[in-house]
C-alpha cells in the first residue's frame, strides 16, 4: 500500500464525505422536483391525484428496475448527506458528541439504506 | 517583560456574531429539513409496499396543512442548498480541470442540468394524468 | 469650522497589568486619506505610546497588520477611515489566537502549522530518500541545473502561492476556534501549492498532515476564509480539493490494495 493510501485509510471521514457529496448532489438535483410534486402540487390539487396513484407508483418503484433505482437514489443519498451535516452541526454548536452518537447517527442511516433496498426488492 | 497570552474562549453563540456565520448556519440547517423529508419519503416507500390503503393514508398525510407548510419550508431550504452546493462544487474539482473549464461554465451546466431534471421529473409524473 | 474627528474602540490587553482585555476609546482627527494603520500610529504618537500593534510594509504585502475591524478580519494598512467615517471603528486582535498584547497575537502555532506541511520543494531524490520503496520519475533539469516550468504548470498553483501569511483566514474560520488543533486554511493551501508544483514529488510526505482529522477533515466549507483573504488565495478551495483527492485515494486503497506495494 502506498503511503498516501495507508495514511488516509486510517479514518473513514473520506468515505463519509463522499457519501455527503453524493447526497448533496442528489438533494440539489432531485429534491426540488420531488418536494414540488409530492409535497405541494398534488396535495394542493394543482396536479391530479392520479399521478401518484397506488397502481402507477407501485408498478414503477416496486416492479421496474429503473423505478427501484430511482427510489434508492431519491431517498438514500439524501439521508447520508443530511446526517453528515447534522453530525458536524453538533460540533459547530459545541455539543461534543462521542463515538456512540456518531455510530448512532451514521448507523441509523446505514439501517435505513438496507431497509430501502429491502423494501424495493 | 513577562508573557501572559490571553486566550479568548469561543462564545457558545459564535455563529450569531457575523452575517457570514449566520448564513453558514442556515445553509447547514437545511439538512435538518432534508433529513426529515427523506424520512418522510422513506415512510412513503414503506407504505407503498403495504398496499393501496396504506399508500392512500400516507398521501393524505402529505395533504395535511402543517405538512404543506413543512414542504414549503423544505423546498425553500432545498433551493438554498442547491444554490450553495452549485456555488461550491467547481471549487472542489481538481485544479487541473478548473484550469480547462471555467467555474462559471460548470455552474451554468449544473443549474441547467437541475432545471432539465426537474422539468423531466415533473413532466414524467404529470403525463400519468393524461 | 471645528475639526472632524473619528472614534476608535480598540481592544487593549496589557499582560503585566490586566487580567482580561477591555476596550479603550480614542478620538482622533479624521483624515480621509488615512489608513487604519495611520490612525493607530497617530494614537501611539500623540495619545498613548503603549498601544501595541504589528506592521511593516504598509502596502498589503508583508502580512503583519492583520486585525479584526468591526468584526471582519482585515489588513490595517488596507482599511481606510473613509470607509467607516463617521461611524466608530472597532478594532480587535485577530480571533482564534492568544493575545500577546493589545493587537498583537501569538503566531507560534500558526508558524508550526505552516512548517508541518513541508512548504518547500521535495525533489525526486528527497522523495526517494523518504520512501525508498517509491519509484519517482525525476523532473528533468535544464543546462544550468534548475527546472524549467511552463506557464500552464505555474498557473496550476500560482493562486495558492500568493499567500502573505497574514492569518486573516485563521481569524475568519470558526472551525479554528472550535478545534485549535486544526491545521487551518493558509497552511493547507500552502501544502496544496507544493503538491501542485510540477517540480515537486513530496505529496506523499504531506499526506499525513493534510489528510489527518485535524487536517482538511476538520473543515466544513464555511468559506469565510476565502472571503476575507486579501490575496484571493481561496484556501477553502484548496482544502476541499484535498478532500476530494483524499476520498479518491481512500477508495483506491480498497480497489487496488496492492498499488505501489513493493
Ligand atoms: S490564505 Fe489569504 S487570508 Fe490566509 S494567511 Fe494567506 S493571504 Fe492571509
Ligand atoms: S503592513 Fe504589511 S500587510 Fe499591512
Amino acid at each position: 500500500m502506498s503511503m498516501t493510501q495507508a495514511k488516509s485509510a486510517r479514518h473513514i471521514e473520506p468515505l463519509l464525505w463522499s457519501l455527503f457529496g453524493a447526497g448533496g448532489m442528489a438533494i440539489a438535483f432531485l429534491m426540488p422536483a420531488v418536494i414540488l410534486i409530492v409535497g405541494l402540487l398534488v396535495p394542493m390539487g394543482i396536479l391530479p391525484a392520479e399521478v401518484l396513484s397506488y397502481e402507477r407508483l407501485s408498478a414503477f418503484f416496486l416492479e421496474s428496475w429503473f423505478g427501484r433505482l430511482c427510489a434508492f437514489v431519491i431517498i438514500v443519498p439524501a439521508l447520508w448527506g443530511s446526517i453528515h451535516r447534522v453530525y458536524h452541526g453538533m460540533h459547530d454548536l459545541q455539543i461534543h458528541a462521542g463515538t456512540g452518537i456518531k455510530v448512532f447517527c451514521y448507523g441509523s442511516v446505514l439501517v435505513l439504506t438496507i431497509a430501502t433496498v429491502a423494501l424495493v426488492l | 517583560m513577562s508573557r501572559r497570552p490571553y486566550v479568548r474562549p469561543m462564545p457558545a453563540n459564535w455563529f450569531m456574531s457575523k452575517p457570514a456565520y449566520r448564513f453558514y448556519m442556515v445553509r447547514e440547517a437545511s439538512c435538518v429539513f432534508n433529513l426529515v423529508y427523506g424520512l418522510n419519503l422513506f415512510a412513503g416507500l414503506w407504505q407503498l409496499t403495504n398496499g393501496a390503503e396504506a399508500w392512500a393514508g400516507w398521501l393524505a398525510l402529505q395533504a395535511h396543512p402543517l405538512m404543506i407548510v413543512f414542504a414549503l419550508a423544505t423546498l425553500a431550504m432545498t433551493l438554498l442548498h442547491t444554490v450553495t452546493f452549485v456555488e461550491m462544487a467547481p471549487r472542489v474539482m481538481p485544479q487541473q480541470i478548473r484550469k480547462m473549464i471555467p467555474d462559471n461554465t460548470v455552474k451554468a451546466a449544473m443549474f441547467g442540468g437541475i432545471a432539465v431534471v426537474t422539468a423531466a421529473i415533473i413532466g414524467f409524473t404529470a403525463m400519468g394524468a393524461m | 469650522m471645528t475639526e472632524q474627528t473619528i472614534k476608535l474602540e480598540i481592544l487593549r490587553y496589557n499582560p503585566e497589568a490586566d487580567n482580561e482585555p477591555s476596550f479603550g476609546t480614542f478620538e482622533i482627527p479624521y483624515n480621509e486619506a488615512w489608513s487604519l494603520l495611520d490612525a493607530l500610529e497617530y494614537i501611539k504618537d500623540e495619545l498613548d505610546s503603549s498601544l501595541t500593534y504589528r506592521w511593516s510594509c504598509r502596502m498589503a504585502v508583508c502580512g503583519s497588520c492583520g486585525m479584526v475591524v468591526n468584526g471582519r478580519p482585515q489588513l490595517g494598512c488596507e482599511t481606510f477611515l473613509r470607509d467607516h467615517y463617521p461611524n466608530t471603528i472597532k478594532v480587535e486582535p485577530l480571533a482564534n489566537f492568544p493575545i500577546e498584547k493589545d493587537l498583537i497575537v501569538d503566531a507560534t502555532g500558526f508558524i508550526e502549522k505552516l512548517e508541518s506541511v513541508k512548504p518547500y520543494i521535495i525533489d525526486a531524490v528527497d522523495a526517494m530518500k523518504a520512501n525508498p520503496a517509491k519509484k519517482v520519475k525525476e523532473t528533468p533539469k535544464n543546462e544550468i541545473g534548475t527546472y524549467n516550468q511552463k506557464p500552464a504548470e505555474l498557473g496550476l498553483f500560482k493562486q495558492f502561492s500568493m499567500c502573505i501569511n497574514c492569518m486573516l483566514c485563521y481569524s475568519a474560520c470558526p472551525q479554528m476556534g472550535l478545534n485549535p488543533m486544526f491545521t487551518g486554511p493558509a497552511a493547507l493551501a500552502l501544502g496544496h501549492r507544493y503538491n501542485l508544483d510540477s517540480r515537486d514529488h513530496g505529496s506523499d510526505e504531506r499526506t499525513e498532515v493534510i489528510q489527518d482529522k485535524n487536517g482538511v477533515w476538520s473543515c466544513t466549507f464555511v468559506g469565510y476564509c476565502s472571503e476575507v483573504c486579501p490575496k484571493n488565495v481561496d484556501p477553502a478551495a484548496a482544502i476541499n480539493q484535498n478532500k476530494a483527492q483524499g476520498a479518491q485515494d481512500w477508495a483506491l486503497s480498497f480497489l487496488m490494495p496492492r498499488k505501489g506495494e513493493k
